[in-house]
């Protein structure tokens, strides 16, 4: 019997130990959407818990697993740029491998994956085209799906319904084209005076963070998320975006551009090869 | 702030419209503001912008002509872009009135929209670059023809961040001094429209005077 007892004690510390998140991850609880600003609010979409990355993966983070930093703004604790949806990808599995965990995607750098057409306006951009599939059971690294950075970005089921992640004005949350600089610039966008504020990326978590503890999610580095770009989901359990397309989404705005990008409604997409020094992503895991 | 909120009738803006033609300078306080190389902000109901990379300018805003006037003078810049207009853009027709100009390389109605994304350049003085642009074909508007060219831009800076978009350029460049012009901005969306080149939802328009390779020079010019 106290073998027994023993036994379930340990189980027990066991099943504790693995449900507390990763370090430096926090645990989204899923459930339907309680953000009104979400475009997924009342379409009867469920996600599953998760395990999301408190901040974006900085260059410290990416250094100590692909060597190299691509980032046109130098800084440990700044978010990694420059890097491509597929690097992301790349980073995740290895990453996964470094640490012990299974990989979550497959990755076939051979085969151009059929999904992925040419844009209907500028024609085949991508000239990489790996073809690329999840591994639902893997417990490594993975982006997260646009629906997942949505709610985790709305606050999840603590949400105030922000039209920020975490706010309502962009200038507490965010770091976007205005207050990324040397000045706060006001009046319209323009990129000549942009550059001359040296406008740039700031290190991760020096901004009001949201209702789950997230940093960074509005502004600094737009992320990338899984979804090819297409139409929205409604009635589904953890949607996965479209079967194919030709951009791949990314959310919550950056240093570059316009406050409304920071929104974490809103929606933008980029081809999966292609990079900006505002363009980076932060990881997630499965429960 | 569009026009419509400024001025509450059509038959004010052609009241408006014939002041400037008349030449009258006497209406209104003649209130001014003064921005040294760089500004941004509101002045009678107008966007206004001035951005000056190296060299000097100095622009100077009036209540003049009903809040739409303004003059710069510049001096050995290396890039000045500075003007009025509204936000959000649209389909509106531009009344703009350029008492002097010189030095300068272009004096275009410009703007943005997002979904898709693409910048806009109307082009009333001077020459826009199109060397690397598709020539789309031309539209008339407002009693003269503009060559329509594409030009995509991959990877740049965009509004919206890193980006892949398009702009669309209405080159003429051959309006004059001294009278009063329209830009009826929906015949170019409409004919960019039917060539196959969408906008989406608009962002800020402006006509701006742009300057560069260390120029020097000056403008006055009214927008309503």
């Amino acid at each position: 019997m106290r073998k027994q007892l023993a036994a379930a004690a340990i189980l027990f510390l066991v099943g504790a130990c693995s449900a507390q998140p990763p370090d430096n991850f926090v645990l989204v609880k899923g459930g339907t959407f309680k953000n009104r600003t979400s475009n997924y609010y009342e379409k009867n979409i469920f996600l599953s818990d998760f395990y999301i990355g408190k901040y974006d993966v900085t260059q410290e983070d990416w250094v100590e697993v692909m060597g190299t930093n691509p980032s046109r703004f130098k800084g440990g604790d700044l978010p990694v740029e420059m890097v491509s949806w597929y690097d992301a990808i790349d980073y995740c599995n290895r990453r996964s491998i470094e640490e012990g965990l299974q990989p979550y995607y497959k990755i076939d750098r051979k085969t151009k994956d059929p999904d992925n057409r040419p844009n209907p306006r500028f024609g085949d951009l991508d000239d990489i085209k790996w073809t690329v599939l999840r591994n639902p059971g893997g417990d490594g690294y993975r982006l997260p799906t646009e629906a997942e950075w949505e709610y985790a970005a709305g606050g999840g089921q603590s949400s105030r319904s922000y039209i920020y992640s975490g706010g309502n004005l962009a200038d507490e949350v965010a770091w976007y084209w205005r207050n990324s600089g040397d000045n706060y610039l006001t009046g319209y966008w323009y990129w000549p005076e942009i550059v001359e504020n040296h406008d740039r990326t700031m290190p991760v978590g020096r901004k009001k963070p949201n209702e789950l503890g997230l940093y960074d999610m509005s502004g600094n580095v737009r992320e990338w998320c899984w979804d090819w770009y297409g139409d929205l989901k409604t009635n589904a359990t953890n949607p996965q975006g479209s079967p194919g397309g030709f951009s791949r989404v990314w959310k919550g705005g950056g240093w570059m551009g316009a406050d409304f990008c920071t929104a974490t409604a809103y929606r933008g997409s980029l081809a999966a090869n292609g990079k900006g020094p505002d363009q980076g992503f932060r990881v997630c895991r499965n429960k | 702030m569009h026009l419509a909120r400024f001025v509450s009738s059509r038959t004010m803006q052609v009241l408006f419209a014939a002041l400037v033609m008349a030449g009258c300078a006497a209406i209104g306080a003649d209130a001014q503001t003064t921005v040294q190389n760089n500004g941004t902000g509101t002045n009678n109901g107008y966007f206004y912008s001035l951005y000056t990379s190296s060299g000097s300018a100095t622009m100077t805003l009036t209540d003049d002509y009903g809040g739409g006037n303004y003059s710069i003078s510049w001096s050995g810049v290396g890039d000045m872009v500075g003007g009025k207009g509204w936000n959000p853009g649209g389909s509106i027709s531009v009344g703009y009135n350029v008492g002097a100009a010189n030095g300068y390389n272009t004096i275009s109605v410009y703007g943005w929209t997002t979904n898709p994304l693409v910048e806009y350049y109307i082009t009333e003085f001077g020459s826009l670059y199109t060397a690397d642009a598709t020539y789309k074909g031309s539209v008339s508007s407002d009693g003269h023809t503009y060559d329509t060219y594409e030009h995509e831009q991959v990877n740049q800076p965009s509004i919206e961040g890193t980006a892949t978009f398009e702009q669309y350029l209405d080159a003429w460049g051959g309006s004059s001094i001294g009278s009063n012009h329209t830009v009826t901005t929906g015949n170019h969306f409409n004919n960019w429209k039917n060539l196959g080149m969408p906008l989406g939802n608009f962002n800020y328009m402006i006509l701006g005077t742009e300057a560069y390779n260390g120029a020097s020079g000056y403008v006055n010019a009214t927008v309503w």
